[in-house]
């Protein structure tokens, strides 16, 4: 309980200065909905609506506000809108001021609905079974959401064997939610009053297309109340349907990129942007599309696997879990590459990621190719060649046969 | 804070460069330089603050030539030669992060530096493209600036500018970013330019040291950084010798990449810009882009089939000839076997033609590659091997049994 006490108090800090200009100075400010202290070095967080996105953010548990992530995705699909639709309806739930570039009201009204706050909606058997993990798992992890699948993965392992005393999980939920679950077959009803902020494209060819997006955003930031946080969402950017031709020409597009990175820097606990941009018209071995990325905080690639059937044939062991739909590259994480960091360890980045759109979520996780039974050794081996590995998908494994037993337990 | 938070293996590349020499360091998406120019600052401002520990370390490590090397951070007669102040220019990054980085990487505190006018930071991001009229036109300007160093009341990276709610905003009619025609660009440096030069003095917390680059042109750069420079050159009290002034710019590239073509700055006129900054500092590091398919138009026959555009023949031509320039080139890179969990990239020292000419600091410096991890807490270590040796390096964290990569202490540093 020491831990969440102190969680608190640097939960607090972020938002005083802010409140103490304002209002009121010196009196303990409510925390602003939707935010909370990375675990890491406390700055505050805003959450994607994607928990297992905000979970391998460089371990800081959710999007760094101030900081922009590009979701890049080659192919025709558009599992990187799924993202930003998430996104954006988190930011309205939880009354944060979105702002949509390019993109008509069409757009706002098939905003997937709400189903509850995350992990509170599982139905049936999974329930009970992410209970039973969750009495596992310490507290504080688990108050994370899927704050790092490493750490939750290695919680795992480890307090599988130990069965200590099961924590107090209550705790956790006096906590406002911080990620929410929605349904992409539901419609978002949005609570009274909060509209999204629509900003269209310039078309004329003789100016800057993102001209009104920077006037429109740094007004409505200077306009608004301190405490408000504001999304950025630009679908599709480039994408020939909504912007213009010249929309591609370099000092249009970096000229915005850097503005809006002037921005970000300027609000650093105001603002956030999430941006998609599909690679097959702006592929990544482009100067230009190389500069979009060195100007954005923080970089995924989206790789959809081409057929499902070779990966759904490949293991009868996975046949209870949802097969992936893509590979997920991280090229750059905000703050933690800044720093000039690098290497696997947080948040996965050295994992071999994958993702999972299904109607109600968003799953990304490390990938790894089902073990087979009787013939694990072989095919791992094979497979990857690493012993270390090697090691994590025993515990995988281990995991998994925990859990069965759990199953069959109940 | 002691400066031998540096590597010790990482410590001659990273102080003051000698005189006149240009350090290129180049990055990739994921292995930023970041980590590297803070430790230049740190070598080149802590020498001086910090005793003579790193000195004396030096002067061992160079044997009895003292008296060889006239220039640079030499072992004799620095404090006789006068200080170093640091000019950082920085296109891609806000005050705030060289400000708390350098904090805590190298426990250099750049706010009294600059009091002290031995640091001065040129903001090349805030206000390049972005439409001035919120930060300059309106009248809130003396609290504007919101990059520039706060009271250290606030903790590090909270924002110093809460925007006050209610303020009018001014018509930014004409102000379009990328609309800035040529022949306006003088007038705007000298409308700018004076307010900057004002313009800190009525910020008590930072009186001076902070400029801001508000047109992308290479006139404007060179008006800014003229004064700048001159600044933190001017004859400390009680010296006998002006300051020596290292120029560390920060992504110039982008210039290159995000202006109008009809702006006229092109690779060359860069350059010679950048001759000209040179001309007036002691020694200059340049921080650019490095990525395959920025530079991949110099390099490969190949890209016939494909034909390279405008930016990135541009930016080729630029590193390639800002390379044969220098005189240390430091590249990083990532891993070429992927990712592992204690190695962040590799670094890559070569050094340029000053060797051959004698006397140089270029004699005592040798080429080398390394590994080196930055922690999430700024601490830095290193490891030796590098090239075919990473695969090693990954596999040596289950099997130390290997000799080649040090088992347990090839960390060396710090933390």
């Amino acid at each position: 309980m020491a831990f969440r006490k102190r969680n608190i108090g640097v939960s607090r800090s972020p938002t005083s200065p802010d409140a103490e200009d304002q209002v009121q100075p010196h009196t303990a400010p409510a925390p602003i909905p939707g935010v909370r202290p990375s675990p890491i070095d406390g700055r505050p967080t805003t959450s994607t609506g994607t928990p297992s996105l905000d979970g391998i953010l460089a371990g800081h548990a959710g999007l760094v506000l101030g900081s922009s992530l590009l979701i890049e995705e080659s192919g025709t699909t558009e599992y990187a809108g799924a993202l930003l639709r998430y996104c954006a309806a988190e930011g309205i739930v939880q009354g944060h001021k979105v702002h949509v570039v390019g993109v008509g009201e069409q757009w706002g009204r098939e905003l997937p609905g709400l189903v509850g706050a995350a992990g509170e909606e599982r139905d049936g058997k999974e329930k009970r079974e992410r209970d039973r993990e969750k009495m596992k798992i310490a507290w504080r992890y688990e108050r994370l959401g899927d704050f790092g699948a490493v750490a939750e993965r290695r919680a795992q392992s480890v307090q599988a064997d130990r069965s200590g005393p099961p924590t107090d999980t209550a705790t956790a939920t006096e906590i406002p939610a911080f990620c929410h679950t929605f349904d992409l077959a539901k419609r978002l009803t949005f609570p009274t009053g909060t509209t999204i902020n629509f900003i269209p494209l310039l078309t004329d060819p003789r100016s800057s297309p993102f001209t009104p997006i920077l006037q429109n955003l740094s007004s409505q930031l200077s306009s608004s109340s301190p405490i408000t946080i504001h999304r950025l969402v630009i679908p599709t950017l480039l994408s020939p349907a909504l912007y213009p031709p010249h929309a591609s020409q370099p000092h249009h597009l970096l000229q915005f990129l850097h503005s809006l990175r002037a921005l970000l820097r300027q609000h650093p606990n105001r603002l956030t942007a999430l941006i998609t941009l599909p690679l097959e018209l702006y592929p990544r071995t482009s100067g230009l599309v190389r500069w979009v990325e060195l100007l954005s905080d923080g970089v995924l690639e989206l790789t959809p696997f081409p057929h499902i059937m070779d990966i759904a044939s490949s293991g009868a062991a996975t046949a209870n879990e949802e097969q992936p739909q893509g590979m997920l590259k991280v090229h750059r994480l905000p703050v933690f590459h800044e720093k000039g960091g690098g290497g696997g360890g947080l948040g996965g980045l050295g994992d071999d990621l994958a993702f999972t759109v299904s109607r109600r979520k968003f799953v990304i996780k490390p990938f790894s190719l089902p073990p087979v039974e009787g013939d694990t050794g072989a095919q791992q081996g094979h497979a990857e060649g690493e012993a270390w590995r090697r090691r994590i998908l025993s515990f995988e494994i281990v995991g998994r046969v925990m859990r069965r037993l759990v199953v069959v337990a109940q | 804070m002691p400066p031998s938070r540096i590597p010790p293996s990482l410590q001659p590349y990273t102080s003051l460069p000698a005189e006149s020499s240009l350090y290129l360091l180049t990055s990739v998406l994921g292995a930023s330089t970041n980590w590297l120019v803070v430790r230049l600052l740190c070598g080149a401002l802590a020498e001086n603050n910090a005793g003579s520990s790193r000195r004396s370390a030096r002067g061992a490590e160079d044997g009895d030539i003292g008296g060889l090397s006239s220039h640079g951070s030499g072992t004799t007669g620095q404090d006789e030669e006068g200080e170093v102040a640091v000019v950082l220019v920085s296109w891609m990054r806000d005050w705030e992060f060289w400000k708390s980085e350098s904090r805590r990487a190298g426990g250099l505190d750049l706010a009294r530096l600059a009091q002290q006018n031995r640091f001065a930071f040129v903001d090349g991001l805030s206000s390049l493209f972005l439409p001035p009229a919120a930060d300059q036109i309106s009248p809130k300007t003396p609290t504007s600036t919101p990059a520039a160093p706060t009271p250290s009341a606030q903790p590090l990276r909270q924002s110093p500018l809460p925007i006050r709610p209610g303020r009018s905003i001014p018509p930014r009619s004409p102000a379009v970013p990328s609309r800035h025609p040529a022949p306006v660009a003088p007038s705007d440096q000298v409308q700018h330019v004076s307010p900057l030069a004002a313009h800190p003095a009525n910020l008590p917390a930072q009186p001076k040291g902070f400029y801001r680059l508000t047109s992308p042109y290479l006139e404007h750069l060179e008006q800014v950084l003229s004064p700048a420079i001159a600044q933190v050159a001017q004859l400390p009290a009680g010296k006998t010798a002006p300051r020596k002034v290292l120029l560390i710019l920060d992504a110039p590239d982008l210039l290159l990449a995000a202006v109008d073509p009809s702006s006229g700055i092109t690779a060359s006129s860069l350059a010679v810009s950048l001759l000209k900054l040179r001309q007036q500092v002691h020694a200059t590091v340049l921080a650019v882009a490095a990525d395959a398919p920025l530079i991949s138009a110099a390099t490969s026959a190949s890209s016939a089939i494909s034909s390279s555009t405008p930016l990135e023949t541009a930016h080729a031509s630029f590193v390639i000839s800002q390379a044969h320039l220098a005189d240390v080139v430091m590249s990083l890179r990532l891993l070429d076997t992927g990712f592992a969990a204690d190695v962040s990239g590799v670094l890559r020292i070569t050094i340029g033609n000053s060797e051959d000419e004698g006397l140089g600091e270029g004699r005592r410096l040798e080429e080398k590659e390394v590994l080196y991890f930055v922690g999430g807490d700024g601490g830095l270590g290193f490891l030796r091997g590098g090239g075919w040796r990473e695969w090693l390096a990954r596999e040596s964290k289950l099997d130390p049994a290997d000799g080649i990569i040090m088992p347990v202490s090839r960390t060396e540093g710090t933390q």
